[in-house]
């Protein structure tokens, strides 16, 4: 498996997690904006996927690899958490790392 | 005078590489059949990515976000990006849309080596009609592959060089066809006709391993959330109607694995399409005494080549 592929099970894994999180959590009313929030994250994360399908990576391969790492420390988060509405604020915040992580390494062309 | 005119019709019979013309002829026959085959894929990447948009589109609404009620909305929405240089949002329309300068250049690429062998076949039957389509295909995949070099198209890395050996072709097939060499042209067009067959192999194998991943990637993705609705619901179908949903993941599996076999069949026929060009140029090398060996080559690489063409046209999805 290439470190690309590696990083590609490592989002994927990531978005599975967020997916869980999204599709079980069941807010009150007024408590929709926070999974709103996070709906977005999840997407701006599958386009962060599409840039690094269709990216030429010139980052080494220990780079793409110590970038797999810190998402699937991210994931292990995620995955740590129940879904709950008070756990949302916590998702999100894991969700932006994991896309500041991606974009880091495809911003690297 | 009769008996000059015996020895000289004697001459040139002997002379004439007839084997070496059949298998020449032999050659461009495995050429059309192979691309006739090809031409039935065109926007291999775009078609990927436009299965992807689908995907993506059912998962946002099994998801429970805010998708648009038809795809064709939801294909058209823009969409704010991070990373992206400059607008900083994008549609899967545009998205995919940009794989098109990388269909077009494969698409060139393969329409050239389909024109060389047809010039090829002119060539050996002294038919002189193809040499300008010749030229004028391999000019448009220059200009093709020329433009994603120079963009920052899709792909461009795997494709970019295409034009360097589409033009050696064209240029060879220019010279040699004024001098009327045909061992001179399979000989000068060998090394650029592997090299764009190694390219456009190389980019299949790479669009297989990135957008058919990406796919099978995303159907998973799309399973668990219905494996997750379920669980989240009991029995009760909640929001799609499972049976459906499986009816989906039926038919989107069988259309990967499709394009996956496809893909497999695509580039063994331009393996082998380049195995017998390699054959044909080594009896042109060799001469007329080579000539019965190299159709006997011809016809076994042909039986391979058509038996790709078979495994093209007959890709299932499905296990048989």
């Amino acid at each position: 498996m290439t470190a690309r592929d590696k990083l590609l099970d490592s989002l994927y894994a990531a978005r599975k997690q967020l997916n869980r999180l999204i599709i079980a959590t069941a807010p009150e009313p007024d408590e929709v904006d926070e999974l709103e929030v996070l709906l977005e994250k999840q997407n701006k994360l599958v386009w962060e996927i599409n840039r690094l399908v269709q990216s030429e990576l010139v980052a080494s391969a220990a780079g793409l690899a110590k970038a797999s790492a810190a998402i699937d420390q991210s994931t292990k988060k995620l995955r740590a958490l129940t879904a709950k509405v008070h756990n949302i604020a916590k998702a999100i915040a894991t969700a932006d790392k994991v896309i500041a992580i991606v974009a880091a390494v495809v911003t690297k062309i | 005078m009769r008996i000059v005119w015996v020895v000289a019709a004697w001459s040139l019979a002997a002379c004439t590489p007839r084997k070496l013309i059949d298998a020449t002829v032999s050659y461009a026959g495995l050429s059309d059949a192979t691309f006739g085959e090809l031409g039935t894929v065109p926007g291999l990447v775009t078609d990927l990515c436009v299965q992807r948009a689908q995907l993506e589109y059912m998962t946002v609404r099994v998801t429970g976000g805010k998708a648009p009620t038809t795809f064709a909305e939801f294909y058209a929405k823009a969409e704010s990006v991070i990373g992206l240089p400059g607008a900083k949002t994008i549609t899967w329309k545009q998205h995919c849309g940009g794989y098109r300068v990388a269909d077009d250049a494969f698409e060139a690429g393969l329409g050239s080596i389909a024109a060389y062998g047809g010039a090829l076949r002119d060539f050996a039957t002294e038919n002189a009609t193809s040499q300008q389509g010749l030229e004028a295909i391999a000019a448009s995949a220059t200009t093709s592959a020329a433009a994603l070099s120079a963009t920052d198209a899709q792909y461009k890395d795997a494709l970019g060089g295409l034009a360097t050996p589409i033009g050696m072709i064209a240029d060879a097939a220019k010279v040699k066809w004024k001098a009327r060499k045909l061992r001179g042209l399979v000989d000068k067009t060998d090394p650029a006709l592997q090299e764009a067959i190694r390219i456009l192999g190389d980019f299949v194998g790479t669009v297989r391993s990135r957008q058919v991943r990406d796919l099978r990637e995303a159907l998973d993705v799309l399973r668990d959330d219905l494996e997750e609705i379920r669980e989240a619901t009991g029995s009760k179908p909640y929001k799609i109607d499972l049976v459906t949903a499986m009816m989906i993941d039926i038919q989107m599996t069988e259309r990967i694995t499709q394009m996956e076999s496809r893909l497999t069949a695509l580039v063994e026929l331009l393996k082998q399409l380049g195995a017998a060009h390699t054959e044909l140029r080594k009896g042109w090398d060799a001469g007329e005494d080579m000539g019965t060996d190299t159709l006997k080559t011809m016809r076994v690489l042909g039986k391979a080549i058509y038996d790709d063409i078979k495994a093209f046209r007959s890709a299932k999805g499905s296990p048989q």
